[in-house]
């Protein structure tokens, strides 16, 4: 074991849900909303199926090889060979997610509240809090999660409570107008960052309670689902259709907040809310990057290797989009393919040949766990 | 061993020090003295497709001293500058500020009537949607005449023009349309769309500056983002209804010839409810409204139970007069729907309306339209008798 932390399941879904969550509240709302318009509510709970069959297929995969990670256990799956260049696509698409993570936060606060400040200060700020949390292992995560999330959290109920004067639950009639297709379209956004919980796989070696691993990332998919549809509702009643001509619609609402002339301008509030989860966001994909290649390079011990990672996963930030537009395309057309190919795809074929090959050496002897 | 902890200690020590270097987040400061605060703008139409911005900038109280008396009235001042967009004019009127415009607390917007006229306002309104500073529940306005004579004026009660009209439009004198409404409502099945109107108002043919007002008069009515016509405040009044928006709380009833019954109306809410029999398409208007009497100059004793059902009826006709007025003037005249018709039929018939919807401006004189009031007095107010 590189970690020698130890996290509760409750942790985990509190690390999990800002994983999928924070970015997803940036763009899905947009995304999915120039498909299904006023029916973008409905989006999130079909796409969060897929988030509950991945997290199904890893703790299965868990459950068989219980103390390792994805990283570790497919060598065990598909040969040590295989097993190296399949670590190799994971870290590369981990270090690639990171800078997709830090550019579109990069673009948000850009657009809304430091437009002159440099890049490199956004995203090197953020990587080197992150490179800190992670140098003191899983359980500084944990902890971390279990104090920022519930502040995360709590600005959903209260900006709609701010905002109720101005809703109208009419504007989502009428429902499901041009049938199911275009809702199947919408939902591909969303399923694609709900099977981001993929990365239960890198903390469920590290709980106290392995046993309520399941239950916890479903009720942290669950509660993912429920914040989507609630906000999507919220813009849709607010806006209408316009809600996908917006780039961020759900920034949109908050600004839209005001009562009695004072309490306005909130955006500044919801933006530093909002960094938070990002942070833990962030914070969740450097440390399976680093975690993983610790893993994947069979070093003693990730902490060496943090820095250096933390110095490229910027200049991945720096590298990957031009601009908003072009990532925004690139959420909507590849991101839904690409990413759960590698988080939900990927690992049921993994999981799939291990029951065939368990069902088959069943007599023999069981595989080997080795612990590093 | 102790000389480790030393070097640990300074290096934590300037690595928390070089977090405050990037919290100062000096890239984007703005101090209030370095900003030159837009409380209002208006937005005319110039010659070659160039439109001129005027806005009130507003002044900070310290640099207008000096032993004058207290002069609440010089708080704002006014400049204005021509572009080929909003973007660009303000860039040019840039020019003349040390400051830098800020447009985070310009929550009026006046458009000149020739400007909207021509139409394809939306392509001003865009700014005011996509730069990040204006704000979404700012209000729309169009000015009869032109937009900027409306920010010269210096209203007595408030302290800039832009107030005044939010004011009122929070009060619910005319409609009170935001930035967000007017998008929906130009992207909505219809099209048709409001905002409410602008007059000046002169008071005792004083041409002086002072105490001369901007009201609102009435409403313009837009067909996507042109403004194609105006209806004066009776009118609006009826359209307004339609839409479930509260007009000025008081309805007056006519039972006789010279006498007069007004109702304070408490509450007031509004149901479209459309219908296709035998592809024919009616819309029923049901509007209720309760409210209690506050005056009557009238011989009726409305305290009897008999007498109110009458006092109710003459109300309801006033109310049902204003509606049709609006009806007759928009849908028949001006064959627009900014009462809502459109968004009501798709909402309920989504099959039908798919055929109609390309050529929804056809078929909207044809609606059959019927309008049921229902006035529920709830109090006579504090006396019983009249005085006749």
């Amino acid at each position: 074991m590189h970690d020698k932390g130890r996290i509760t399941a409750y942790q985990m879904a509190l690390m999990i849900y800002p994983t999928i969550y924070a970015t997803a509240v940036l763009m899905v709302p947009a995304i999915t909303g120039q498909y299904v318009g006023r029916d973008s509510w409905a989006a999130p709970i079909l796409g969060s199926l897929n988030g509950f069959f991945t997290a199904y297929v890893l703790y299965k995969l868990h459950k068989m090889y219980p103390n390792e990670s994805l990283i570790q256990y497919s060598k065990h799956i598909i040969g040590h060979f295989l097993s190296k260049i399949l670590g190799l696509f994971y870290l590369f698409f981990f270090l690639y997610m990171c800078g997709f993570i830090l550019k579109e936060y990069y673009f948000f606060v850009g657009i809304s509240l430091l437009p002159k400040t440099p890049m490199i200060a956004i995203i090197g700020s953020t990587v080197i809090m992150a490179s800190l949390a992670i140098t003191g292992g899983v359980e500084v995560l944990g902890r971390a999660s279990q104090l920022f999330i519930p502040i995360f959290i709590l600005p959903i109920p209260i900006f709609t409570i701010m905002l109720l004067k101005d809703l109208d639950p009419k504007n989502v009639l009428p429902i499901l107008e041009h049938g199911l297709l275009p809702l199947l379209q919408g939902s591909a956004a969303p399923q694609a960052w709900f099977s981001e919980v993929f990365l239960i796989s890198m903390f469920l070696p590290f709980l106290k309670d392995p046993e309520k691993g399941l239950k916890w990332s479903f009720i942290s998919v669950f509660a993912v689902m429920l914040s989507l549809v609630s906000l999507n509702l919220l813009t849709t009643f607010l806006f209408g259709e316009m809600t996908a001509s917006y780039t961020f619609p759900v920034f949109k609402a908050v600004r839209f907040i005001s009562l009695s002339d004072f309490f306005e301008h909130l955006e500044a509030g919801i933006i530093t809310i909002w960094i938070l989860g990002a942070y833990i966001k962030i914070t969740v994909f450097y440390y399976a990057l680093v975690l993983g290649t610790a893993q994947w390079l069979n070093l003693s011990d990730f902490k060496p290797i943090v820095l250096p990672f933390g110095i490229l996963i910027s200049l991945f930030a720096i590298w990957e989009f031009a601009n908003l537009q072009e990532q925004f395309e690139f959420s909507k057309s590849i991101f839904p393919f690409y990413v759960p190919f590698m988080l939900t795809v990927l690992p049921t074929i993994l999981l799939i040949i291990a029951k065939i090959r368990t069902r088959n050496t069943i007599k023999k002897k069981p595989p080997r766990i080795s612990n590093y | 061993m102790i000389l480790c902890r030393i070097i640990k200690a300074i290096l934590s020590f300037f690595l928390v020090l070089s977090q405050c270097v990037l919290l100062t987040g000096c890239w984007d400061n703005k101090e209030l003295n370095q900003l030159a605060i837009i409380v209002g703008a208006a937005i005319d139409k110039e010659k070659n497709n160039k439109i001129k911005l005027t806005v009130q900038v507003f002044l900070p109280q310290s640099q207008s001293g000096g032993q004058q008396s207290s002069s609440s009235k010089a708080q704002v001042e006014i400049k204005s500058a021509v572009g080929t967009n909003l973007a660009d004019a303000a860039s040019n009127l840039q020019r003349e500020y040390s400051r830098r415009l800020f447009w985070g607390h310009c929550k009026t917007y006046i458009f000149g009537r020739s400007l909207s006229e021509k139409g394809n306002l939306g392509r001003q309104i865009d700014f005011i949607d996509r730069h990040p500073e204006p704000r979404e529940e700012s209000r729309l306005y169009v000015s009869d005449g032109k937009a900027s004579d409306i920010l010269q004026l210096s209203p007595s009660l408030e302290k800039y023009v832009g107030d005044v009209l939010r004011k009122m439009s929070e009060m619910h004198v005319g409609a009170n349309i935001t930035l967000k409404d007017f998008e929906l409502m130009v992207t909505s099945e219809g099209g048709g769309a409001l905002l409410p109107l602008i007059k000046i108002k002169h008071q005792n043919n004083d041409d002086r500056k002072m105490n001369v007002s901007p009201i609102i008069g009435g409403t313009a009515i837009f067909m996507r983002d042109k403004m194609i016509g105006r209806i004066n405040e009776v009118e609006s009044k009826g359209l307004l209804w339609v839409r479930n928006q509260n007009e000025l709380p008081e309805i007056t009833g006519y039972p006789k010839k010279g006498q007069t019954i007004s109702l304070y109306l408490k509450r007031t809410k509004t149901n479209l409810i459309p219908k296709i029999e035998k592809g024919k398409w009616s819309v029923t208007i049901y509007i209720s409204k309760e409210g209690m009497i506050v005056q009557n100059g009238s011989k009726i004793n409305i305290m009897s139970k008999k007498n109110t059902k009458r006092v109710e009826n003459y109300i309801e006709k006033d109310v049902s007069i204003s509606i049709e007025k609006a009806l007759k003037q928009v849908k028949d005249g001006m064959k627009v729907d900014p009462f809502g018709f459109a968004t009501a039929f798709h909402r309920k018939y989504p099959k039908e309306w798919e055929k109609v919807k390309d050529h929804w401006e056809v078929v909207l004189p044809d609606i059959y339209v019927e309008t049921k009031v229902k006035v529920h007095v709830l109090e006579p107010g504090l006396s019983t008798t009249t005085l006749e």
